[in-house]
């Protein structure tokens, strides 16, 4: 069987922990339509570890690149050292997570490789024309098919799309890992280190309950209803959107979504977000998720358990005042 | 701070995407979304962060040129007006002959090759956009010209002699890198890396008197490898859980009785 589905799993430091179960997933569905085989190729400052880490749990054959400390976050260099590895090894779909530098790499690697590129898929199917790739635009309001244009595609997969666990179907054997040298052939890049946060915020990691805001919240002012209804909960921390944090209504440090936290609450109360890709992929993770807006096509509503169409500067204070009153009797 | 003895060139590169909050509705072949009246379009907000940015750059670094270019159809011209009234200097625009979708690997070659002869020393992008929040026509920009690039950037720093720029990039909600990248290079461009500014007044003016240069890109696309389209589905108000109604009353004693039994409140 040829391994024409290579995964390309890129630890820079801000992935999902789940990123490569998902990109396992996501391999197998699209290698149920090619008929081929799945390898993988793990990128990181120990790559090769993970390599015989991925290789023992998937039974797959991997390989790994260590990747150098000052070389981490050259996404381009990465890209040029996956080219030079791939160069002899015949893949038809390289497979990478659709966060910011997984985007980057990918961009890098579709033009190195000739390759066509097909960003933040969310579902695989089959169609006449061949492998339809779909993602979700317009902020939700619509589903774009698309197929591949060349011998060779890359693909970023939408993190919370498909999966974190199981494996390939199939695939009995122990595979294999192949440790490849790190070269960096691109240059004019170098790494001048980390910034990490001046301090820690933990609270989204600790609360059990989540109250987001987003755009529709519409001013600083109504942050309070915000604060009000998290005081109805035991331990309660609230959070928003990016664009509320770009309004500076609230600390990076509490931003959910694809380039904020990935959080994991037992409930998620999205108040005046509509639901944007970029925010859903920070909440896969959420057990259980309210939203309230005021639109009543709002993607969010797409993944809510419990969906209220209201305006939230109406219900929140609503809901305080049954809250407060006893009113659920 | 850079002092002010070497000048810059700056490409800016605009994306204009419909307004998302309008009634959207598909085109006659399924493909794109329909042009009409009740669709308003304007600039990539992304984009707003990298005009306000390169012009950040100009007012360190006196005799700096900002150009911004914009790929899509005739309507795109309202957008690359706006970046002149944001403080753009020089605008182009590079025509196709379709109002619907068009790949990132078109748009990036049709960028790349405008300016590979134009001798930027920075290109800027917005960090994605907003419709298909693809972020890949940077780095494919950067590929293409084989020249550094860096994503998702919240801060950037010239170096004195005009040859190096320090960033620091977004990894996560607290974490960021910096970087050095020789000049001339690629930058995306983060939310919050800045408060883009309203037009001011003279801007306005000066818009409204400049012209806006139209660029053939020649070149032969005939081997790009480009994603094929089969259409676009619309999404069904399809809601995953169950739905409140009722009295605004009703409806949080409902919320309150689910949080109850889910042991939550």
């Amino acid at each position: 069987m040829n391994n024409d589905i290579m995964i390309i799993h890129y630890s820079h430091g801000g992935e999902a922990p789940s990123s490569l179960g998902e990109l396992v997933n996501f391999a197998a569905a699209l290698a149920s339509h090619t008929g081929g085989g799945v390898a993988a190729l793990l990128v990181g400052t120990d790559g090769c570890v993970q390599a015989s880490e991925a290789a023992r749990t998937f039974r797959i054959n991997t390989h790994g690149v260590d990747v150098p400390v000052s070389s981490l976050h050259d996404t381009q260099a990465i890209a040029g050292c996956v080219r030079d590895i791939l160069a002899g090894i015949g893949v038809r779909y390289l497979c990478v997570t659709h966060d910011v530098p997984g985007s980057h790499l990918a961009g890098g690697l579709a033009v190195y490789l000739d390759a066509c590129c097909i960003t933040a898929v969310e579902r695989i199917s089959g169609s006449a024309a061949g492998i339809a790739f779909e993602r979700t635009i317009m902020n939700g309001k619509f589903r774009m098919s698309a197929g591949s244009g060349g011998p060779r595609t890359v693909v970023t997969v939408m993190p919370g799309s498909f999966a974190r666990g199981g494996g390939i179907a199939g695939t009995t054997g122990r595979g294999g890992a192949v440790c490849h040298q790190f070269l960096n052939t691109a240059g004019g890049i170098v790494s001048a280190g980390c910034i990490p946060a001046s301090e820690s915020d933990r609270a989204l990691d600790e609360a059990e309950v989540i109250i987001a805001a987003g755009r529709g919240i519409g001013s600083r002012e109504n942050l309070s209803l915000i604060r009000e209804t998290a005081g109805l909960f035991r331990n309660a921390a609230i959070a928003g959107s990016r664009p509320v944090c770009d309004f500076d209504w609230l600390p990076y440090s509490r931003q959910v979504g694809m380039t904020g936290r990935k959080v994991s609450p037992k409930m998620y109360f999205a108040c005046g977000i509509s639901g944007a890709q970029q925010h859903i992929a920070g909440i896969t993770g959420a057990r259980f998720i309210v939203a309230v807006n005021s639109d009543p096509k709002a993607a969010i509503f797409s993944v809510a358990d419990v969906c209220i169409v209201d305006d939230l500067r109406g219900f929140l204070p609503a809901l305080c005042e049954r809250a407060m009153t006893g009113g659920v009797g | 701070m850079r002092a002010c003895c070497v000048t810059m060139k700056i490409l800016v590169c605009i994306k204009q995407v419909p307004d998302l909050d309008a009634h959207l509705e598909r085109n006659e072949s399924l493909t794109w979304i329909r042009e009409g009246a009740s669709v308003g379009y304007r600039m990539n907000r992304y984009d707003e962060f990298a005009i306000e940015e390169a012009v950040r750059i100009r007012e360190r670094i006196s005799g700096t040129v900002i150009d911004a270019v914009s790929v899509g159809p005739g309507r795109v011209l309202s957008a690359l007006k706006r970046s002149l009234e944001k403080g753009v200097d020089e605008v182009f625009h590079i025509p196709v002959d379709t109002a619907g979708h068009i790949s990132a690997a078109t748009v990036s070659w049709l960028i790349a090759e405008f300016a590979r002869s134009r001798s930027y020393d920075l290109i800027v992008c917005g960090v994605m956009a907003e419709d298909d929040m693809q972020g890949i026509v940077g780095p494919m920009i950067a590929a293409r010209l084989g020249i550094p690039s860096a994503v998702s950037i919240l801060f950037e720093e010239l170096n004195e002699t005009g040859t190096a720029v320090t960033v620091e990039c977004e990894v996560d909600a607290e974490s960021r890198n910096r970087l050095i990248l020789d000049l001339p290079c690629l930058l995306t461009v983060q939310t919050g890396i800045n408060r883009p500014r309203y037009p001011s007044l003279s801007n306005v003016m000066r818009a409204k008197a400049k012209g806006i240069a139209v660029i053939d890109v020649s070149g032969d696309m005939t081997g790009l490898r480009t994603e094929i389209n089969y259409g676009l589905a619309a999404l069904p108000d399809a809601k995953k859980g169950i739905v409140l109604n009722g009295s605004r009353e009703e409806k949080a004693d409902a919320l309150l009785k689910i949080l109850h039994e889910r042991s939550l409140l």
